[in-house]
């Protein structure tokens, strides 16, 4: 066990499960190292402990019972994080919220649904869909996120790009802050004319407190939907014909491009969906909204892609078709699992028009540490993820992979953009923090957290670049 | 407490900024800086003084500049000379503005490119982009595009401590540390002064219509509206309006406004819809003419002596409209898929009227907002309270007081002295405000 693994003292043992229930607390590290990581699997560190509480009042229990006892703690929902942030490291403990899974609330009438932190992503919108509504935001992993961990990480997903993130459907929160105490942030319906604090705790990386209950604007399904598979060349073309689509004036509701590697990997697997294997980049991009125009505009966009030099169009006949020319951009991580035993899903934004120049240099930073890179991402957004493969058993692999993000990081900030468009920072990010703050803004950003956690014991060793403090030390505290 | 010597502090401004940097009135000072490092300079030069500072932008929310916010601070520091469009790169569809940029200048100036920023403040012509961006005021585009911070992708502010902290950055995802540029939008000038403002944009829709349809009573109107608010379709702006409203929304009394944004044949389809409901519309509006009737909800939306703003869930705004029953309203307009009511009277109401006003809106779980409180019978209009707030929680003050702390250790940003001043609506405890004694 790593050295700042420090089982809880019996005394403190015993007062967590008074709080939630002798199941709702274990210890035992073959349980425990099924929390060791998450979704970035090059990170591991095992809990010193779980608790797994049912309730925001049970929640509130145990964050005052750790915060008595001066133990730090992390929030933790599905592990599907791709930033280490729910790692548990500096002795911390992990406070689980896969017991915390009821719908509290399905308003239609207010378009709104009130849910505890565990709920899953995808559970929400099935419940709305009797509805005619949807939760918007789909990260790729909703079948397994919690509502709570897309809160921390501000998450986005492909109809994004219409839609909006995360930040724009929490409309309250019910947060355990780092002593224990309960507070209601926002409301629909409810105005306070203080600071927007649920803005600021969306994407706060479970760094400002546990979210114990959430909040959210639903929206009207959408009446139809067209969508459209576009194989070109190189990703660059594909890049291009993103580009005259958005120049059209159209908004559509997804743009994401795979490129060859991640084609190949696709296809290589169960999931193949045909897409050709030869092909340099495969275009999905999708229209929806009401049913009358959307014949037109997809014509428009086969139009784009035509003209950008795309070899061959294909438009979905029926909701099956449709899955199908889905399938490989929707698989793409799981498939890539078989191209190397380890995977380093990377994530960065740039400005829109940067994108196939950028790609082409991502390419050539990869070629130059002899690194194979496969590129899936929201181009609509100038969303990047090009993942690096590699055998993490391979000390040199791993430098070279290390090296290798540092450059495609510093390329995508030199062309206008930053180190995470979704993912967030995390663990695996911190050292790239000073790139796009200055250190007035990190410092302030320490001041922040600092407000919400004056202790520094929730979420510790996350986001900020060690060395970087409030600059009023214990100015938070009463 | 009155500053003791403003002459000294004009002086010193004045040194700063040039002669025209800086104006007195009677004790007061207004500063006019023209880049963040004068306005980091103003107001370090405030915090040695013991001043306290009120941002401006462009004065909407005082109305002339002669009711109640304007005098309340010992310096304005104003945005008047922060007015550039720094960059605007049409085909990332951003642009990164001076803070004292008006919307309507901007989007003149977007519209040549086949873009638009989709958001119509309530205010006119007036509206600056850091006003706008500083008080969260969204109009009827809301429905579709939410308020400012949803399309807000960066923020330079100067805090109260005159350190320049560029927030954000000028792509639509980001994610790199804790989200200080939402903690910005709404801050009502409370962490400091915004000098620079990112935001996306939109290309010009193929088509844009605005139907209307009058009715004899509004709670009919209200009931019609939230019908086609409720239909599954996304529509722009759902808005219900009383009163008189200017060019061209010209005749008077209830009514329901659908703004419809989209291709030609997207805008016919929800039209045919809309209309399957409720019936041809009583008149509609196309392209610019449409564009128009919005500007003229905006600009008619600021006129009024007094103003003030209720809030509810959208599907219980019949009971706001029971609320300002007893008003004298010269103008109503509620956001039928918000929640948000606005209503202008003339005279400014009764103190009394207020009162008894919140504790209904308290007993139903609505707040009210006075947003410019104008001059009463007997009043000069220049006294408190502006605004009023339901109080805080104990944590969420103690939140409050921690972050307004952390951006202006000094206490000289209106979340430091705005409760002082008024006896209600601040952040921070009164008693801390200002270091002055
Ligand atoms: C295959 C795959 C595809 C993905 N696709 C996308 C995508 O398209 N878009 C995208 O944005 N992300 C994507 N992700 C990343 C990930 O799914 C999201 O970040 C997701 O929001 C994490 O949710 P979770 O419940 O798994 O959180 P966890 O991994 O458990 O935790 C993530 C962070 O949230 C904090 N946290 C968790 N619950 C709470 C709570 N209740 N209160 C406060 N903090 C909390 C944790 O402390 C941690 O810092 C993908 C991941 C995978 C594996
Ligand atoms: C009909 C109507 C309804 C309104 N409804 C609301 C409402 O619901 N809520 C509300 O808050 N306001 C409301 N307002 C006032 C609103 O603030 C303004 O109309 C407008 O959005 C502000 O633009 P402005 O440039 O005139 O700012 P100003 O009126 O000059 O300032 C508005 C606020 O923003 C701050 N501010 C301005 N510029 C900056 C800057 N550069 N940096 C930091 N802070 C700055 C000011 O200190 C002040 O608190 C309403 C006004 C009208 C006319």
């Amino acid at each position: 066990m790593n050295s700042d693994t420090l089982p809880p003292e019996p005394a403190l043992l015993e007062r967590l499960r008074s709080a939630v229930g002798d199941d709702g607390v274990f210890t035992d590290p073959d349980r425990l190292l099924v929390y060791e990581s998450d979704g970035l699997t090059q990170y591991r560190h095992p809990p010193s402990a779980v608790v797994l509480p049912r309730t925001a009042e049970e929640l509130g229990r145990v964050v005052r019972v750790l915060h008595e006892a001066g133990r730090p703690f992390v929030g933790r929902g599905a592990g599907t994080g791709l930033s280490g942030g729910a790692l548990a490291v500096r002795g911390a403990v992990v406070v689980g919220t896969s017991r915390m899974n009821r719908i509290l609330e399905l308003d239609p009438v207010n378009r709104r649904a009130r849910v505890q932190a565990g709920v899953i992503n995808a559970a929400l919108t099935a419940a709305a869909r009797p509805y005619g509504l949807i939760y918007a935001p789909d990260p790729s992993s909703q079948s397994a996120c919690t509502l709570g961990g897309n809160v921390a990480e501000n998450s986005g997903g492909p109809h994004c790009l219409k839609y909006g993130v995360t930040n724009r459907y929490v409309t309250g929160l019910t947060v355990v802050l780092p002593d224990g105490e309960i507070a209601e942030l926002g409301g629909m319906g409810r105005e306070d004319g203080g600071l927007d604090l649920v803005g600021v705790f969306v994407g706060s990386e479970g760094c400002f407190g546990i979210a114990a209950e959430i909040e959210v604007a639903l929206v009207p399904a959408p009446l139809g939907v067209r969508t459209l598979l576009a194989i070109f060349e190189t990703p660059a073309d594909a890049g291009r014909a993103v580009t005259r689509i958005m120049a059209r004036g159209l908004l559509p509701a997804a743009l994401e491009i795979i490129d060859s590697a991640t084609i190949r990997a696709v296809e290589a697997s169960i999931f193949a969906a045909g897409y050709p294997t030869d092909a340099g980049a495969a275009l999905v991009v999708e229209f929806d909204g009401v049913e009358e125009g959307l014949d037109r505009e997809i014509e428009i966009a086969a139009e784009c892609c035509s003209a950008a030099g795309a070899r061959e169009v294909r438009t979905a006949a029926d909701e099956e078709d449709r899955q199908g020319l889905w399938r490989g951009r929707k698989k793409a991580f799981g498939a890539m699992g078989r191209l190397a035993p380890d995977l380093l899903v990377q994530d960065a934004t740039v400005p829109r028009t940067r994108l196939p120049d950028v790609l082409s240099r991502i390419a050539e930073i990869a070629a130059r540490y002899e690194l194979q890179v496969a590129n899936v991402f929201h181009a609509g957004d100038g969303n990047l993820h090009p993942n690096l493969l590699f055998d993490r058993r391979d000390p040199d692999q791993v430098r070279r992979v290390e090296a290798a993000s540092g450059e495609i990081m510093a390329c995508c900030i030199e062309a206008g953009g930053t180190i995470t468009g979704e993912h967030g920072v995390g663990l695996d990010k911190r050292k790239y923090m000073p790139m796009v703050c200055s250190s007035d803004v990190l410092v302030t950003m320490a001041g922040v957290k600092a407000a919400f956690d004056p202790w520094g014991r929730c979420n510790p060793g996350k986001v900020l670049p060690d060395g970087i403090g409030p600059r009023h030390q214990g100015a938070g505290r009463r | 407490m009155k500053p003791v010597m403003p002459e000294r502090v004009l002086e010193r401004m004045r040194r700063l900024l040039g002669e025209e940097g800086a104006l007195a009135s009677g004790q007061r000072v207004a500063a006019f800086p023209a880049s963040p490092g004068e306005v980091g300079a103003v107001l370090r030069i405030a915090r040695e003084e013991g001043w306290t500072v009120d941002p401006r932008g462009g004065g909407t929310a005082d109305g002339e500049g002669d009711t109640p916010g304007a005098g309340a601070a010992d310096l304005i520091v104003s945005s008047s000379r922060l007015g550039e469009l720094v960059e605007h790169e049409p085909a990332d569809l951003t642009f990164r503005a001076q803070a004292g940029l008006t919307v309507a200048a901007l989007e003149r100036r977007l519209a040549e490119e086949g873009q638009w920023l989709a958001l119509d403040p309530p205010g006119g012509g007036r509206v600056t982009l850091g006003g706008m961006v500083a008080s969260g005021v969204a109009g009827p585009l809301q429905a579709q595009f939410g308020r400012p911070r949803d399309q807000l992708l960066g923020v330079t502010l100067v805090d109260g401590s005159g350190r320049i902290l560029v927030l954000g950055g000028r792509v639509v995802k980001n994610v790199a540390g804790f989200d200080l540029v939402r903690l910005v939008a709404g801050s009502r000038g409370g962490l400091g002064v915004i000098t620079e403002v990112v935001f996306r944009l939109y290309p010009l829709p193929g088509d844009d219509r605005t139907l209307v349809w009058g009715f004899d009573d509004p709670l009919e109107a209200w009931e019609q509206g939230r019908a086609l608010a409720s239909l599954p379709l996304p529509l722009a702006a759902v808005e219900w309006l009383d009163g008189d409203w200017p060019e061209p929304l010209d005749g008077s009394g209830p009514r329901v406004l659908v703004r419809l944004l989209g291709s030609e044949e997207a805008v016919a389809g929800m039209r045919r819809v809309l209309e399957g409901v409720a019936g041809p519309p009583d008149r509609a509006w196309a392209g610019p003419e449409s564009r128009k009737v919005a500007a003229a909800i905006a600009a008619g939306a600021a006129e009024g002596t007094a103003i003030l703003r209720l809030h509810a869930l959208p599907g219980e705004g019949a009971a706001l409209l029971a609320l300002v029953d007893q008003l004298a309203a010269d103008r109503a307009a509620l956001h039928l898929l918000g929640g948000t009511l606005r209503v202008s009277t003339r005279p400014a109401p009764a103190d009394s009227t207020l009162q008894s006003m919140r504790a209904e809106a308290g007993r139903s779980g609505a707040t009210l907002t006075v947003v410019r409180r104008g001059a009463r019978e007997g009043g000069t209009g220049t006294e408190g309270p502006k605004s009023d707030f339901t109080g805080f929680s104990p944590p969420v003050a103690e939140l409050h007081r921690r972050l307004t702390h952390e951006f202006d250790p000094g206490g000289i940003l209106p979340g430091s002295w705005r409760e002082a001043w008024s006896g209600e609506g601040g952040w921070v405890a009164a008693g801390k405000a200002g270091t002055r004694g």
